[in-house]
């Protein structure tokens, strides 16, 4: 073979054997990632003889390669293009928004939580409900090709949990004028938690509120999760949503005396992933007061983050609302049902939680 | 070190061509001894004494049979019988003792074939014993083909380390085939892989074209990784002033088992044609010996593959593929009139990914629920495999593209063109770094 044939892609190589590993390192580190919300792997440090110490080069050498970000971004459009994507824990939807891909039920958790749910429902001995948020892809006319599971666990929910009352939402929400979810993030936005609690009202009792009766506040600039594990760079940012119900409120969380006199943080507005913006995020426990006159009822809400953007819309029908997010909560047994007495249990979890979460077993 | 690395790509190599292009002729040999003593130890140290002893032990019975002639044969035998010993007690002891678990040492496989061809070919007298242990232990532990070959013989590499220099040509041949194994394994064999993980999962409900579909991902998958591995081994070797053989050559462009095997891991086949077929008698004692020998020869592939009884089976299954070609197969495809000439490529190709089936499922039932998937179930695509099946439908036709030759009889310019951005997506794709395991190396 003549080599000179190739020998433009010999130099192309070979500078690029040369130029990458100087830029590495001549250029300053980055200690924190922003557009992917994590911390980049710092210098490892020498360990004679062990994996683990190779293992920490590469994670170096990986976190801190010359245009990573684009090179990310590169490998994502990649993937894209040539299907691979598919297999990717985000999806892009032709409209562009970023959903959860699917939840894989082979070999899940679900069937353990739901019975972990139900007997805590039973022990309560409370009116109970449980809503499952649909995926954002579940509900995209765009994504229903897919085959998300939503659809079957949200049928079979009420064999799975019989003493829960399960707020079907799947069917509300493919039928509702879209968007309810955030382009960047996997959760509902206000439209979406609205619609959820239209629906909730008659499981829980109470008359919805009309959707004029909150204040509505917008916070440019939200790029959410989905949008940090996809490395898809140029998605334009959403808007995050809050639906303030302007009451008198006092908001504690488990284990500050502090207490806030609003749902919503605006400091984390700031930052890139602003969700947290709800509630502070998500507290083991996390007590809600409506100080308004004549409100009564005590609700209990186990959830994850979907719940956040819920709790504003439920706070004018209850006096106190108490919220435990399994995942950062370590109480001994019988600690929850001892916040009470409650009127009422509202248990809010995505599947991909109820497949996915190891913290259920803290549910007793 | 995996090639498919950040740091191997751009830190490991550039320091190994710097030295060699800077150190003076007589020190390019240990440099690059002990650059790939490094390489080979960096993710696991103890696994370089293992390598450490099959160096020693081949170049001192080589040594002792140059040196000592009457008792040839019997260091012959003893250090086969070591070095076997040494490979049995790594990769074999668990298949033998249940619940006995070793480390299996990356390439151990290749390692002490290269070994054992060694002490063979100087009691033929084929080649002289090496003197220096620097040379020897360069050859065996070679980082481009330690790992997953291709296998080579001392007498082929041995000259070509004694003029170990950097040139223009061999840069810039070595660099272009290293980026197009790089970008078969990177962009073809990681998704493929991917994708091969899902839907062996569950063959009960893939229905018969997703299992088909699964199976034709890791055939995908295994070649790409397998011959990308030695396109890379080869280029490294090119940049390195070392020229490597030729492993793959098209396999699944076949037109018979037999052929498949001529184009399939081709210094494997000639190891065992030179080491074990041709020495039990070949084809010279008639058909029923010849038939044995065929027989042990696929057993011995076989288990060569892995410590599993799925992979003897599946040596077997080829050597009766084999026998039946010898027989009259082979006959009865070249009788066939031209207009037919696709059916034994195509009958080939079912034998090969029934054979890969076989190959990737080392529990007896996952190999049944797998060949009972193949065979019976459903014609209906559940929609998750037909999302995933159309989804992947580009990658498919890369890695059909990628199977002939025809995207190398492009003009030079588009070549390189595609090779820069073939590197720029590989940079991409080590950064991103999920999924990246190399099949060979536990073989």
């Amino acid at each position: 073979m003549d080599y000179r044939r190739f020998l433009p892609y010999g130099c192309v190589f070979l500078a690029a054997l040369v130029l990458l590993p100087l830029l590495f390192l001549l250029t300053p580190q980055l200690e924190y990632s922003q557009p992917e919300r994590r911390y980049l792997s710092p210098p490892p440090a020498f360990r004679w003889g062990s994996g683990a110490f190779s293992q920490a080069v590469e994670d170096h050498v990986n976190d801190h390669f010359p245009g990573r970000l684009a090179l990310l971004r590169l490998d994502a459009w990649r993937r894209q293009l040539v299907g691979q994507r598919v297999l990717d824990p985000v999806w892009r939807l032709g409209d562009g928004s970023l959903v959860e891909a699917p939840v894989d039920l082979a070999g899940t958790r679900l069937r353990d939580n739901l019975a972990r749910l139900d007997a805590f429902a039973t022990q309560a001995g409370l009116p109970a409900c449980l809503m499952m948020p649909p995926a954002a892809g579940a509900v995209s006319h765009q994504a229903v090709f897919y085959a998300y599971p939503d659809a079957e666990v949200e049928e079979a929910l009420p064999r799975l949990v019989p003493n829960l009352r399960v707020v079907p939402l799947l069917a509300a929400f493919r039928g509702a004028e879209p968007p309810l979810y955030y382009r960047t993030d996997p959760h509902w936005n206000a439209r979406g938690a609205y619609l959820a609690y239209t629906r909730l009202a008659d499981a829980l009792g109470f008359a919805p509120l009309p959707a004029s009766a909150f204040e509505a506040r917008e916070s440019a600039g939200f790029y959410g999760t989905t949008y940090g594990r996809s490395a898809l760079w140029e998605t334009p940012p959403d808007y995050l949503q809050m639906w303030d119900p302007g009451l008198p409120l006092r908001l504690r969380f488990g284990g500050e005396d502090r207490q806030h006199a609003s749902l919503f943080f605006t400091s984390h507005l700031q930052g890139a992933d602003q969700y947290p913006a709800f509630l502070d995020g998500n507290h083991g426990l996390s007590v809600v007061d409506n100080l308004s006159p004549g409100a009564n009822g005590h609700l209990l809400v186990l959830k994850d983050s979907f719940a956040n953007s819920l709790i504003p819309l439920l706070a004018p029908h209850y006096a106190r609302i108490s919220v435990v997010d399994l995942r950062a909560w370590r109480g001994a047994p019988g600690d929850i049902l001892a916040l009470g007495p409650f009127d009422a249990l509202l248990a809010v979890y995505s599947l991909s939680m109820l497949a996915g979460d190891s913290n259920f077993p803290w549910l007793r | 070190m995996l090639f498919s690395s950040l740091s191997f790509l751009y830190f490991y190599l550039p320091a190994v061509l710097l030295g060699q292009l800077l150190l003076p002729q007589a020190a390019r040999l240990p440099f690059l001894f002990a650059a790939s003593l490094l390489f080979y130890g960096w993710g696991e140290p103890g696994a370089v004494l293992v390598m450490l002893l099959c160096i020693l032990l081949a170049y001192l019975a080589a040594r002792a049979i140059k040196g000592d002639p009457p008792r040839r044969r019997l260091y012959l035998w003893l250090s086969i019988s070591l070095l076997l010993a040494i490979l049995a007690y790594h990769k074999y002891a668990g298949m033998v003792v249940p619940g006995f678990v070793v480390a299996l040492p990356a390439g151990i496989s290749f390692f002490t074939f290269q070994a054992i061809a060694y002490v063979v070919d100087v009691y033929r007298g084929q080649i002289q014993a090496e003197t220096r242990l620097v040379p020897f232990g360069t050859f065996i532990s070679f980082f481009p083909q330690l790992i997953a070959g291709p296998i080579e013989r001392y007498g082929d590499i041995r000259p070509q380390l004694g003029g170990l220099r950097l040139s223009l040509p061999g840069l810039a041949q070595g660099a272009r085939l290293f980026t197009i194994g790089l970008s078969k394994k990177l962009l073809l064999a990681n998704p493929m892989g991917q994708l091969w993980e899902i839907l062996r999962q569950s063959p009960a409900t893939n229905g018969i074209p997703g299992n088909w579909l699964g199976i034709l991902a890791f055939a995908f998958q295994i070649y790409f990784d397998f011959s990308g591995y030695s396109d890379m081994a080869r280029g490294l070797g090119r940049m390195l002033g070392v020229t490597l053989r030729v492993n793959f050559n098209y396999p699944y462009t076949a037109a018979s088992v037999t052929d498949f095997w001529r184009r399939w891991h081709i210094t494997l086949s000639a190891w065992f044609r030179e080491y074990v077929y041709i020495p039990l008698g070949g084809n010279r004692r008639g058909l029923p010996r010849q038939l044995f020998n065929i027989l042990a020869v696929w057993a011995l592939t076989g288990l060569w593959h892995g410590a599993s009884w799925n992979f003897v089976l599946w040596g077997l299954y080829y050597a009766l593929l084999l026998t039946l070609e010898k027989l009259f197969l082979l006959r009865a495809w070249q009788a066939l009139p031209g207009w037919l000439c696709w059916l034994p490529r195509l009958a080939t190709m079912l034998f090969v990914l029934l054979g890969w089936a076989i190959f990737a499922h080392s529990d007896p039932h996952q190999l049944g629920a797998a060949l009972r998937g193949l065979l019976r179930g459903g014609w209906a695509l559940p929609g998750q495999v037909q999302a995933q099946a159309l989804s992947y439908l580009p990658l498919f036709l890369a890695c059909a593209l990628a199977c002939v030759p025809w995207p190398l009889r492009l003009p030079a310019w588009a070549q390189n063109i595609a090779l820069a951005g073939l590197l720029a997506l590989c940079t991409a794709a080590l950064v991103t770094q999920g999924y990246n395991p190399f099949l060979y190396f536990r073989f």
